[in-house]
Formats: C-alpha cells, sequence, structure tokens
C-alpha cells in the first residue's frame, strides 16, 4: 500500500440510507480503488422461520421482509404457493393485486427520486416529490388501511375489494400523478443541476451490467432491456400496454431518467387497471391449515428495484419445508462495486443511494489513517455538504 | 413455435451437449418452467453451455436445501421466456460443490451465502468469506440445517436456554 492509499470502513452503521451494511473502501487521494461489501447485519432468520409457520401465518411474515416492497414480497409468495397448490385465481383478485403493485411502485420511485435528489443537494426537487408522493399514500391507504405494509394480498387472491363509487375519486388522484410525473420526467431530463452532478458518476457498463447480473431499473440504466412483467409475465400485465424504460449511459443520470420514466408507465398501468377491473369474486378459498402438495415452484415478480426471486419447496405439509427469498438488493451490489471503483469519495452517498439499497445509511461514516493511526467521524449530512462543496468549488477539476 | 416447444429444444439440445446419462430429472411443472438434476461433476460443464449457446447467462439465486443425507442446491437462471433451475445433490458427509463463479460472475455472493446458512462449500471460490453471519458465529452452525432450532442454535451460540 502507498502511503496515499487509505481505508475507509462506510457501515455497518448507516452508508446510504437506513439499514445496516459495511462497505469497506479503499481510496487513494480521493479515488476509490477497491470496495469490499459486507452484508447480513440486519439478518432475521425470515427463511428459518418460515419453515416453523403455516402458509397463512407466512403470509404476514413475509410482508415484513421489507417496509417500500412489503407487497411485491407478498404477491410472490402468494404466486408461488398458488402454483403449487394448484389454484387458479379469479380476473379481478388479479387486477386489484396489479393495481397495488403498481401504487407501490409508485411510492417507492417518488420516494427515491426524493432522497436522490436530496443526495445531490437539489432539495427543491425533493420537497415537490415527497409532496406529491403523499398522494399516493392517501389512495394506498383509502383501500387498505396503512400507508406501507397493506396486507392486502391472500392466497387464492385478495382480502378486500375496492368499491366502484371510490374509482372515480382514485382516477381524479392519478390524474394528479400523471401531470405531476409527466413534469417530473421534463424536469430530470432538462435541470443543469440533476445533470451536471449525476452524468457520468458511477458508472457501470452494459456489459459488466449482464457479467454480474445486476436487475431493475439499476440495469435498465445500463440499457439491459429486462422487465419481469413483459418477461416472465405474472398476474395481468401480459393484457396492459407499457413501456419497458431504459437508458444507455449508465450514470446515476440514466438511473433517475429511468426511474422517472417509469413512474409515468406505473400511473398508467394504475389507471388501466382501475378501469378494466372486471367483476366477479375476489378470491379463492384457502383454509387457515390447508395442506399443499407436494412440490416446487419458483417464481418471480417485477419489485421496484428489481426482479424478485422465491423459491418454495412443498413436502405435502401445512408449512412450506423450504423458502427462499433473494431480495433484488443482493444481486445489484456486485454491480455496484464496479460503480463505486473509480469513482471520487465525494460520489458515494450518491452512487449507493443509486441502486436504492434495501439496507444500510451513513449516519456516520469513521474515516481511517492507517498510515498515520489517525480516526476522525463523519455524519451522513457532514457527507453529503463535503459532497456538494467538493463539486461546488470546483475540485474535482 | 410456442414457447414449450422451444424450452423442450432447449433441453433436447442440453441432453445431447452433457450427455444423457448424466442428467438424472427433468421436470417441465408448467410452462417457462424447466427444472434439471445433474450429476455434480458436470454442474459446471452445463451452466457454461447453457450461458454460451442457450442464453441463460443471468443468474438469478442458488438455494440449499437440507434433505437429510444429501443437500440440495439449486441455481436458478432465467432468459426472457424460461426459468431454468439446475440441482445437484451433494452428500452431507462432504458438503462441497464447484465454484462456478469463473462462468457467471453474479455468483459471487450467492456462493458465499448458501456456504453461511447451509454449509456447502463452493470449491474454487475466490473470495469464500462469511457474507450474512457475524465473525464470532460458531463455525459448526449451519443454520438453515434441518437440524437446528432456535432453542439449540441459541444454546450453542449463547450457552443458556431458550425460555
Amino acid at each position: 500500500m502507498s502511503d496515499r492509499e487509505f481505508t475507509i470502513p462506510i457501515g455497518p452503521q448507516h452508508p446510504a440510507l437506513k439499514e445496516p451494511a459495511s462497505f469497506l473502501f479503499k481510496v487513494d487521494g480521493e479515488v476509490v480503488v477497491d470496495v469490499e461489501p459486507r452484508i447480513g447485519y440486519n439478518h432475521r432468520g425470515i427463511e428459518k422461520a418460515m419453515e416453523a409457520r403455516t402458509y397463512i401465518q407466512n403470509l404476514y411474515l413475509v410482508e415484513r421482509v421489507c417496509g417500500i416492497c412489503s407487497n411485491a414480497h407478498q404477491t410472490l409468495y402468494a404466486i408461488n404457493v398458488e402454483d403449487v397448490a394448484g389454484i387458479q385465481i379469479p380476473p379481478r383478485a388479479k387486477y386489484l393485486r396489479m393495481f397495488v403493485h403498481e401504487l407501490e411502485r409508485i411510492h417507492s420511485h417518488l420516494l427515491w427520486v426524493g432522497v436522490a435528489a436530496h443526495e445531490i443537494g437539489f432539495d427543491t426537487l425533493f420537497y415537490y416529490v415527497w409532496r406529491d408522493r403523499e398522494v399516493v399514500l392517501d389512495i394506498l391507504e383509502e383501500i387498505s388501511g396503512n400507508r406501507v405494509n397493506y396486507a392486502w394480498v391472500t392466497i387464492g387472491g385478495v382480502r378486500r375489494d375496492i368499491s366502484s363509487d371510490k374509482i372515480p375519486k382514485f382516477q381524479k388522484m392519478l390524474d394528479i400523478l400523471a401531470e405531476r410525473t409527466k413534469y417530473y420526467t421534463q424536469v430530470a431530463s432538462t435541470e443543469s443541476t440533476i445533470i451536471n452532478r449525476a452524468s457520468g458518476v458511477g458508472y457501470c457498463s452494459k456489459a459488466d451490467m449482464i457479467r454480474l447480473c445486476g436487475v431493475g431499473p439499476h440495469a435498465r440504466a445500463s440499457g439491459v432491456n429486462k422487465d419481469t412483467r413483459r418477461d416472465n409475465t405474472y398476474l395481468a400485465y401480459d393484457e396492459v400496454p407499457f413501456e419497458v424504460v431504459t437508458a444507455e449511459s449508465g450514470d446515476v443520470f440514466a438511473n433517475v431518467l429511468v426511474r422517472v420514466g417509469e413512474l409515468v408507465q406505473s400511473v398508467g398501468i394504475a389507471k388501466y387497471a382501475l378501469d378494466h377491473l372486471p367483476d366477479g369474486p375476489i378470491r379463492e378459498r384457502f383454509t387457515p391449515l390447508q395442506k399443499v402438495p407436494e412440490g416446487e415452484a419458483t417464481n418471480m415478480v417485477e419489485a421496484q428495484r428489481g426482479e424478485d426471486i422465491h423459491y418454495i419447496c412443498s413436502k405435502g405439509d401445512n408449512k412450506p419445508y423450504r423458502y427462499k427469498i433473494r431480495a433484488p438488493t443482493l444481486a445489484n451490489i456486485p454491480s455496484l462495486v464496479v460503480k463505486l471503483k473509480g469513482g471520487y469519495i465525494a460520489d458515494i452517498p450518491i452512487v449507493l443511494a443509486g441502486i436504492d439499497p434495501c439496507f444500510s445509511c451513513t449516519d456516520r461514516t469513521i474515516f481511517v489513517d492507517e498510515t498515520r493511526e489517525k480516526t476522525w467521524d463523519m455524519t451522513s449530512d457532514e457527507l453529503r455538504r463535503y459532497g456538494i462543496r467538493w463539486y461546488s468549488d470546483g475540485c474535482n477539476k | 413455435m410456442t414457447y414449450n416447444d422451444a424450452n423442450m429444444k432447449t433441453i433436447e439440445r442440453l441432453t445431447v451437449a452433457i450427455g444423457r446419462e448424466n442428467i438424472i430429472e427433468v421436470k417441465t411443472p408448467r410452462d417457462k418452467r424447466v427444472s434439471i438434476r445433474v450429476k455434480t461433476n458436470k454442474l459446471r460443464d452445463t451452466i457454461a453451455y447453457l450461458k454460451e449457446k442457450e442464453g441463460l447467462y443471468h443468474l438469478a439465486t442458488i438455494t440449499g436445501t437440507d434433505l437429510g443425507d444429501e443437500r440440495e442446491i439449486n441455481y436458478h437462471l432465467n432468459r426472457q421466456d424460461l426459468i431454468f433451475t439446475i440441482k445437484v445433490r451433494v452428500p452431507s458427509e462432504r458438503p462441497v460443490v464447484p465454484s462456478i463463479t469463473d462462468i457467471l460472475n453474479g455468483a459471487v455472493l450467492y456462493e458465499r451465502e448458501v456456504r453461511d446458512m447451509i454449509g456447502v462449500f463452493p470449491e474454487g471460490h475466490p473470495n469464500p468469506k462469511r457474507l450474512n453471519l457475524s465473525d464470532d458465529w460458531p463455525d459448526n452452525i449451519y443454520p438453515l440445517l434441518k437440524k437446528w432450532d432456535i432453542k439449540s442454535i441459541r444454546k450453542e451460540v449463547d450457552g443458556e436456554e431458550w425460555t
């Protein structure tokens, strides 16, 4: 190690968002030379716990895998169990599931755009976006009673119906979102604050992204045209017209473009689902202690952060023999490492935030100068201010 | 040609490429789903063939299952029209599989996860360190094995009874 190279541990408490993960950065001056990720600080043993619970109990456990993509995991769990049990769900249930699935994507992407705007130092956009996020959260609260963890899906269908007299009101709210998201696509592609700060930062080529099996908006930002909703279609996505949004530049700016583009598409899907809601029952019967025949199933859904895959193995009991969950963030860590390498320390928060990681945050970063045995702390605010100062002073030129 | 025909063709070509005697079981539970169990020594050949010739270069994840005397490892690959699962089984006395990280670079974290949780070692992995479990976790406990439950893990790790 030359005397210019330092090791900076970021985490386990708090790299960019609100959950723990650890990244060991090796830096030469301001440039990141190497990154070693370490996860598991939030490991709760959910897969093991699921083996000890019945299928209906697991429905509520699996929803708590993640706070933001709770419905995506629950939908996928229900699809998986129905696949093994051979249950066909009614068409109305498919559309109702799809409606909440898309609302959740809208709220998550709006949340992300706000966080990204904040990391960039563009707090006006952050306030705008989070104000509009309340609209979609109001819809979710009205139909499920909750802003997150909707408990909307059950095995065989959905738990509640949407009454027809509420649909015009929801349509009106979605119209507001449609208009606002169109405005954000325009802001994101023309506003110089975003372009100057985010373009060229955190680059990963298409070849690297494919090689490292990246997923979701993160992969689509590098030009990988892959979306589970279109490719391995589920629910009623094969009946809905929508486009898969991709970008070519592979940097944080492309991430912003893809996510705001998807917002417009998601609002469209949600409106379509409400307009074309079929009549009929909302669920098939599945009793609390019902046994599921022996078998295996693997299914995927497109969660907000990318392809989410679950595997179930049943041995004919009322509990799963093995249940495996792979959330999209784990699939995106190898390509995240590529994005961080060669970048500046000041870019770490925005690149980490770029994959919308489902763990971690930068409350406190310890800088270690190994050659001088000196350490000092930086809070997330200081690190963020440092990033903004670094760019506004033009030190990177 | 429907998706299903295309998938059957994939299975046929794979059978020719790695040899019928090396394939133990083929299942097609429904449209767009294939699962094939192969001999462990043919795992790398199978993965390399599917990656190069069939466009199955995306590894979604790796699952380990404890079956008692054996441990089953599932490699979930996918492409646009197909979720393709390759299975291998290894004896519990010697739970070692060849690493596929050099073929599919995306396997780098999944193999470490399987090692942590179910104790199947990826032979030839470039960096086989702990991923999910803490550094002071006992070496002999792989929590997803059926012989461990919350009580016995607690007793082994903390030395106290679960209450």
